[in-house]
C-alpha cells in the first residue's frame, strides 16, 4: 500500500515537472516570437515612417521654393543665376508609436548636365527643361534601441516651371521689341506702330509654350525708348498646388 | 502513518507549486504580444502600399472627396482605411469587429492627414 502511494505519488511529481517543463518551453518559443514579431513590427513602422518622412519633407521643400518663385518675379537677365541659388531646407522629429525620429533636407538647384538620376520617390524625378533640384535627405529612427534605422538619400525633385521655354522667349521677345523701337527713332508715332505690330505675334508665340506675355514701352528723352515686357506662365501645377510664375524683362534702345 | 501523511503533505505542495508555476508563467500573454506585432505589421504593410499607390502630391492637392474616395477604394475585406483631414473624419464607417488599429500623421505642407487603418476580425 505504501509502495503503491510512494508510486503515485513519484508518477505525478514527475508528470508535474514535464508538464512545467513543456510549458516553459512554449512560453520560451511564445517569446522568441513575441520577440522576432515585435522586430518585425518596429522595422515595418520605420520603413513606413522613413516613407512618410521623405514625402513630408519632399513636398515641404517644393512648397518653399514655389512659394518663392510665385511670390517673386524672376528676371530675364538673371534668370539662371537667380534659379542657381534656389534653396531650401526642413526638418522634422519626434515620436511614432514608439519608435523617435529625426529627419533633415536640404534642397538646391540641380543642373542638367549632371544628366539623369534614378529615383524612387514617387514625386520625384529629373525632367529636362524644368526646374530641378537635388535634395539631400537624412533620416534616423530609434525603435527602443532594438532596430535603429539611418539613411542618408539623394533624390531629384523638380518644379514643373519650363525654364528653357522662358529662357529663349526672353531672347526673343527683348530682341523683338528691341528691334521694333529701333527701327524708327525719333518717331514716338512709328515707334508705337512697330511696338503694336510686333507684340501680338510675340503674345501668339509665347501662348504658344504656356506663358502670357504683356508688354509696354515709353518714349525716354526725344531719340530714346525704354520697354518692359512680363511673361507669366498660368496655373503651374507644383507638387503642392497651381501657382503662377513671372519672368520680367526689360530693355532700352536709342 | 506519519510518512504517508508527510508524503502526501509534500506531493500537494509540489502540485500547488507547479500548478502556480503553470497558470502564472503561461504563453497565452506571448501569443497574443506577438498577434498584436503581427497585426500591427500587417497593417503599416497595407497602410505604406496604400500611401506609394496614390503619391504624396494625392494627399497634398486633392479635394476632400477624393481622398476619401481614395481610403474607401483603398480598404478590403481585411483592412478597412479612414482618414482625418484636419481633423474632420471621411464618412468610412470603422468596422464593427476589428482586431487591430494602426494610424499615421502625415504633416504636409498644405493639411494634416491622418491615415486610420482597421484590421477585421477574421
Amino acid at each position: 500500500m505504501a509502495r503503491a502511494a510512494i508510486a503515485a505519488t513519484l508518477t505525478s511529481v514527475i508528470l508535474l515537472s514535464v508538464l512545467v517543463v513543456a510549458d516553459a518551453t512554449v512560453v520560451t518559443a511564445q517569446d522568441n516570437l513575441a520577440a522576432s514579431s515585435q522586430l518585425s513590427r518596429l522595422e515595418k513602422r520605420e520603413l513606413l515612417l522613413e516613407q512618410s518622412l521623405a514625402g513630408s519633407l519632399s513636398l515641404d521643400l517644393l512648397g518653399q521654393v514655389q512659394t518663392a518663385l510665385s511670390s517673386t518675379p524672376s528676371e530675364c537677365s538673371s534668370l539662371q543665376n537667380s534659379l542657381r541659388s534656389v534653396s531650401a531646407g526642413s526638418s522634422s522629429a519626434g515620436d511614432d508609436s514608439g519608435v523617435a525620429f529625426l529627419a533633415n533636407a536640404t534642397a538646391g538647384y540641380y543642373p542638367e548636365s549632371v544628366g539623369p538620376m534614378a529615383d524612387n520617390l514617387t514625386i520625384s524625378g529629373e525632367v529636362p527643361g524644368v526646374l530641378d533640384l537635388r535634395e539631400t535627405l537624412s533620416i534616423r529612427e530609434d525603435g527602443g534601441g532594438v532596430v535603429t534605422l539611418a539613411r542618408r538619400e539623394t533624390h531629384i525633385l523638380n518644379v514643373p516651371i519650363h525654364v528653357d521655354s522662358a529662357l529663349s522667349l526672353c531672347v526673343s521677345t527683348q530682341g523683338a521689341l528691341g528691334s521694333a523701337l529701333a527701327s524708327s527713332p525719333c518717331n514716338a508715332t512709328l515707334d508705337q506702330a512697330a511696338f503694336d505690330a510686333t507684340l501680338p505675334g510675340l503674345a501668339d508665340q509665347a501662348s504658344a509654350q504656356g506663358f502670357a506675355l504683356t508688354a509696354g514701352w515709353e518714349p525716354v528723352g526725344t531719340c530714346s525708348a525704354s520697354f518692359w515686357f512680363r511673361l507669366v506662365e498660368l496655373g503651374v501645377s507644383g507638387a503642392t498646388g497651381s501657382f503662377d510664375w513671372t519672368v520680367i524683362g526689360s530693355g532700352t534702345v536709342g | 502513518m506519519a510518512s504517508q501523511f508527510i508524503d502526501i503533505a509534500v506531493a500537494s505542495g509540489y502540485a500547488a507549486v507547479c500548478l502556480s508555476l503553470i497558470v502564472l508563467v503561461n504563453p497565452i500573454a506571448a501569443r497574443e504580444a506577438a498577434v498584436g506585432a503581427a497585426s500591427s505589421s500587417t497593417l503599416d504593410s497595407a497602410t505604406l502600399a496604400y500611401i506609394e499607390r496614390v503619391g504624396f502630391p494625392f494627399f497634398e492637392t486633392s479635394p476632400d472627396a477624393a481622398l476619401c474616395a481614395s481610403a474607401i477604394d483603398a480598404s478590403n475585406s481585411t483592412v478597412v482605411f479612414d482618414l482625418l483631414l484636419q481633423g474632420v473624419p471621411c464618412d468610412v464607417a470603422a468596422p464593427p469587429h476589428y482586431s487591430h488599429y494602426s494610424s499615421l500623421t502625415l504633416t504636409l505642407p498644405g493639411r494634416t492627414v491622418v491615415v486610420e487603418a482597421w484590421l477585421e476580425r477574421q
